[in-house]
């Protein structure tokens, strides 16, 4: 910076460092550079350039520029703190508001809202099935002679078991898609015997008892049967 | 001069010390020895120095400045002797053609108001006509002009800036024909 470079001016100037040159162009440029001017002439009274206090003053202008900055960060900390603070009381405060509204001013709310959801459990209605088809199980490792089939053939016997049904109290106890598979032997009195049920192929599964008690009611009250054992699937429909 | 007239506005706009710091502190040192000049103490210098950033947080970012160097020289000289005021003290503070601001028309002559000079020259006092002649014409320093002339450097240096005055006060006499 050219007052750096003319403090070092000054100093040369004052221990006799500079050509004769140099000192009248420091002198002539001092006339016209009042400040410059005064302070050479300062400087000379002091009668030395002390690089080091000058060096300690620059720090105290560090310090108090450094000063500010604390400060600015910490108002900054401090307003950011109280801004949180603030907007948490006053949402503090309105949940505290609606709350008190809620229970005091509309009291009916409540049930009104009770009685939506109701009307939404309603409006999701499941769907029972109300049909049901019945096929044959056509297995490898029993002979097909061996297979046994309804007297009455396949048709009728699913005419029968959709019939003799009890659709109004079992229902429930279905869902449409679900299918039983339905194994049994055939007894002397050609009539089937130790049936096992079985839901969705999967052994294990629990089938509704009520359900099952009602397909072995079906299958003793139901037509005779050629073959010594049988299998059939039971399928729900909508 | 571009980074501080850049630096005045920035720091009128947002206060930042940090700015303002940038553009006072190349001026510390010379600003010290203005201040020495006044309180011919170190501290209160110092002092001075660190009073007079002080009060330009304030002034720069209410007043729009062109000319800083100037305006600061102006400041910190007022600066100084309302402190001496203030302290009532009795302080013999020599006023120089040197406080009136800067001159650098002075150095650019150009040949026809050379004559002029010359003119003028010869009306000056028989010591300020020499040291002016020595100084300006013949660029001698100030130590040099002393041992020349024998006069005391401080009043060499008296000779000069009066020399200068009247001069100027000479050749504008007779440029505007006043």
């Amino acid at each position: 910076m050219e007052n750096n470079y003319n403090i070092i001016r000054i100093q040369k100037y004052l221990l006799g460092q500079l050509s004769r040159e140099e000192m009248h162009d420091l002198e002539r440029e001092a006339l016209n550079d009042p400040l410059l001017g005064d302070a050479l002439e300062g400087y000379r009274l002091q009668e030395d350039v002390n690089y080091g206090r000058l060096s300690l003053l620059q720090q105290r202008l560090a310090k108090r520029i450094e000063g500010q900055r604390k400060e600015q960060s910490r108002f900054y900390f401090t307003s950011q703190r109280l801004g949180i603070a603030t907007t948490a009381a006053v949402l503090f405060v309105v949940v505290l508001v609606l709350f008190w509204m809620r229970h005091t001013m509309f009291p009916a709310a409540g049930v009104d809202e009770q009685e939506k959801e109701v009307q939404i459990e309603l409006s999701n209605e499941r769907t029972w099935p109300t049909k049901l088809s019945i096929s044959p199980i056509v297995s490898e490792e029993v002979n097909s002679s061996a297979a046994a089939r309804p007297v009455i053939g396949w048709a009728d016997f699913g005419e029968y078991f959709q019939k003799e049904f009890n659709w109004s109290v079992l229902f429930s106890a279905t869902e449409i898609g679900d299918h039983y598979q339905i194994s049994f032997e055939i007894g002397e009195l050609s009539k089937p015997s130790n049936p096992i049920i079985t839901m969705n192929g999967k052994e294990g599964q629990n089938v509704n008892e009520r359900l099952k008690a009602e397909i072995v009611r079906i299958l003793n009250a139901g037509p005779l049967w050629r073959g010594s054992a049988g299998s059939f699937e039971l399928e729900f429909l909508p | 001069m571009r980074d501080e007239k850049h630096l005045l506005e920035e720091y009128r706009k947002t206060g930042e010390l940090r700015l303002l710091g940038k553009l006072y502190e190349p001026y510390m040192p010379l600003l010290y020895g203005v201040c020495y000049r006044y309180f011919n103490d170190r501290e209160k210098s110092e002092d001075a120095v660190m009073g007079v950033f002080e009060s330009l947080i304030v002034k720069l970012r209410q007043h729009e400045v062109t000319n800083f160097k100037s305006w600061l020289y102006v400041f910190v000289r007022n600066y100084c002797l309302m402190e001496l005021r203030k302290s009532k003290r009795a302080v013999m503070v020599e006023l120089e053609e040197n406080m009136l601001g800067e001159d650098p028309g002075f150095d650019q002559l150009n040949e026809e108001r050379l004559t002029l000079m010359e003119d003028c020259l010869a009306t000056l006092s028989e010591e300020q006509h020499n040291c002016i002649r020595l100084f300006y014409l013949e660029q001698h320093c100030y130590q040099d002009i002393a041992e020349i002339t024998g006069y005391d450097m401080g009043k060499v240096k008296s000779y000069i800036q009066n020399g200068k005055r009247n001069l100027k006060i000479c050749m504008e006499k007779k440029t505007y024909g006043k």
